[in-house]
């Protein structure tokens, strides 16, 4: 196993990465850019080195000085977490041929299922079922509408390097088609350097169910059931669950063999994603796979009682899976909330300095945080700043357990989307289980307001805090004459105790 | 000491007074006066108030305080007797939709989508700011003609910045 293991990653998921490595008796190494310098995942290393500036093109995204960190602290390995260059091939490679160890797939998986258009052909040649549409990138409106015109409206607008919903636009209308090819060209080059984006066929009443692989270096491969991902806006995730409440275990079987089936198609080595899109008549379609960890992985992990980490570093050591198909059985039912500084009416983002943070405890309860109340939430990076798991014996005592879970939750100075999964949580549709990703566009039931016993606490408790806060200012106020601040006075205090 | 606690639109005088350790005379507005039981720390506020025990996170925020009790959050703008005064002497009600539009965020001007003379009706997108690698179509709160564009595209912006002023449209 390894000994130094640099996570070239920020926030919530490089500390869940270096918890792991703690388990394994290795030594997590930190990257960071210069306003992340004290940021929570670096206080969470032991070893720690500054790749640039805020911009993650100059820092985290930055391979000669990520690959730099990694010579300067000695590490063996390199865990690129999710996002930034966990899904970049060159990267990948570089890593190897500096002599470090890469915890992920072969280069040439990543450039495979990196390209949406080459993996569908390469899935479509094992027998994958994918979603109808043209297999070649498009840059001009011409002949985006001639492809939208053959498959039929409507169609949505993809980025060939995308994911997370950047760089992807839904259309209805021919109308529409020019303005939503123009914003998923640019911000398909503002994230990933590449403007290149796909159209395909939109499945109506659909669901966004994912099935997680894993596969080692001697040939074995196995799903670790599914997550469904269909609470989502904008195409970016809000909430996701596992099991998916609407596949059933015959489903689950099918999915879970054709995904097995695409992740060997690209020679996949390692943990991995294979995202379906499926229909209203439980008909799926390959969509994606993504070549990394997945920030909902913790459900999976709750359901299955597997570390999906742990499971990536044994991967990349060459040791064979720990477990064979016959031994993962879901048990009982998870639900993740993942918490943005956002807004959660007008969902515009909230970056700024954190004043107070409590995360929820208990039974049932699994917190993977980015931040604490030192910490700020720059507007350079992803607004996502935690994640709050529960797990239940059903769906019932989970959605119940996340209530109580957000309720314990307390964020100060920055806005939380809290409320928003609070509203989610209350809807009838979520409730019984039966929605589709539509449902964050159909009408919510109202948040919680606070009654009159509330407004009289929250005024009492706001005049306690003005006139503590008054007290204490008096409190160290230097006294008149003596010249001298309370400060000095305390410290000549602290001398004749000994102190 | 009397502050004046200002809580979604309504506002009440609370006069506080030290009754002892963690003992507090509170009088809110007209109501009559109780004696409050609280540990008041930073970040924390538990209060007693006879059989009901509440526990109140707090943060320091611009002009007041960040409340979290029971799953429900706000913020209370919280002034001294002095500050008060200064404020109702003010006055200033201030309109239904503003003439000037703002970034809530800092961030980075994506495209400005109007120019000065272009007429505009509510709801309208009028700059696109990204920040968090997310594109937000800022939008006109009223009808009217666009006076002034403050910004360009590629600027970077702090929060609450003006983006672009508005003419508002004469009443029919």
């Amino acid at each position: 196993m390894f000994q130094r293991v640099l996570v070239a990653n920020r926030g919530e998921i490089a500390v869940r990465v270096m918890r792991t490595l703690r388990d394994v008796g290795a030594t997590p190494i930190a990257i960071y850019s210069e306003p992340d310098r004290h940021a929570l995942h670096v206080r969470h290393a032991d070893l720690a080195a500054c790749v640039g500036p805020e911009a993650s093109s100059q820092s985290y995204l930055n391979m000669d000085a990520v690959l730099d960190a990694a010579r300067r602290t000695g590490a063996d390995a390199i865990h690129p977490g999710y996002g930034f260059l966990s899904e970049n091939a060159t990267f990948a490679r570089r890593v190897t041929e500096a002599g470090f160890t890469w915890i992920g797939p072969p280069p040439s998986a990543i450039e495979t299922m990196g390209s949406k258009l080459l993996a569908r052909r390469t899935v479509e040649a094992a027998g994958v079922p994918v979603v109808p549409g043209v297999s070649e990138p498009v840059r001009d409106a011409d002949k985006a509408l001639a492809i939208a015109r053959a498959v039929g409206f409507p169609v949505m607008v993809k980025a060939s390097a995308g994911g997370g919903g950047k760089g992807m636009r839904l259309v209805h209308d021919e109308a529409a088609l020019a303005k939503a090819l123009d914003a998923a060209r640019r911000e398909a080059a503002g994230a990933f350097g590449d403007d290149a984006v796909y159209v395909e066929k939109f499945v109506t009443e659909p669901h966004h169910v994912e099935i997680q692989v894993l596969c080692d270096t001697h040939g074995n491969a196995v799903y670790v059931g599914e997550r469904e991902c269909s609470v989502q806006r904008r195409h970016q995730k809000v909430i996701e669950e596992c099991p998916s409440p609407f596949i059933d275990a015959s489903v689950r079987q099918a999915m879970g063999e054709v995904a097995v089936a695409a992740a060997r198609a690209c020679g996949y080595v390692g943990a991995g994603t294979v995202e379906f899109l499926v229909g209203g008549d439980k008909s799926f379609y390959f969509l994606e796979m993504n070549t990394r960890l997945q920030v909902e992985h913790p459900v999976t992990e709750l359901v299955y009682g597997v570390d999906l980490v742990d499971a990536q570093l044994r991967i990349a050591a060459g040791q064979p899976l720990p477990f064979a198909q016959a031994d993962l059985a879901p048990r009982g039912h998870a639900l993740e909330c993942r918490i943005y500084a956002e807004d959660p009416e007008t969902y515009l983002p909230s970056p700024g300095a954190v004043t107070q943070v409590r995360w929820p405890e208990g039974p049932g309860v699994r917190v993977d945080a980015g931040i604490d109340e030192h910490s700020v939430v720059p507007m350079a990076y992803d607004p996502m700043v935690a994640k709050l798991c529960t797990w239940g014996g059903d769906r019932d005592q989970a959605i119940r357990r996340m209530r109580r879970a957000l309720d314990e939750t307390v964020v100060l100075g920055i806005t939380t989307n809290v409320p928003l999964h609070h509203r989610v949580l209350a809807h009838p549709a979520f409730v019984a289980g039966r929605y589709d990703t539509g449902l964050l566009n159909t009408t919510l039931p109202p948040a919680a307001a606070a009654d009159a016993a509330w407004r009289e606490a929250a005024t009492i408790a706001a005049a306690l805090t003005r006139h503590a806060e008054d007290a204490a200012r008096a409190a160290r106020a230097p006294s008149a004459g003596a010249g001298a601040s309370a400060w000095l006075a305390q410290g000549r205090q602290r001398q004749i105790n000994g102190g | 000491m009397r502050y004046t606690i200002e809580l979604g639109d309504e506002s009440v005088a609370v006069d506080v007074h030290p009754l002892g350790p963690g003992r507090f005379r509170v009088q809110l507005g007209d109501a009559p006066a109780r004696t409050v039981e609280a540990a008041v720390e930073p970040g924390l506020v538990h209060l007693l108030l006879g059989e009901r025990s509440l526990s109140v996170r707090t943060g320091a925020a611009p002009g007041g305080v960040d409340l979290h009790a029971s799953g429900l959050r706000a913020r209370a703008g919280a002034l001294d007797a002095r500050a008060a005064r200064l404020k109702a002497r003010r006055g200033g009600a201030l309109g239904a939709g503003s003439d000037v539009v703002r970034t809530p965020m800092p961030g980075r001007v994506v495209q400005v989508m109007v120019a000065e003379g272009d007429a505009v009706v509510p709801g309208q997108g009028v700059v696109i700011v990204e920040a968090m690698k997310m594109e937000n179509e800022l939008r006109a709160e009223i009808a009217g003609v666009v006076a002034k564009v403050h910004v360009k595209a590629d600027d970077r912006v702090e929060g609450n910045a003006e983006l672009v002023t508005l003419r508002p449209a004469e009443a029919d």
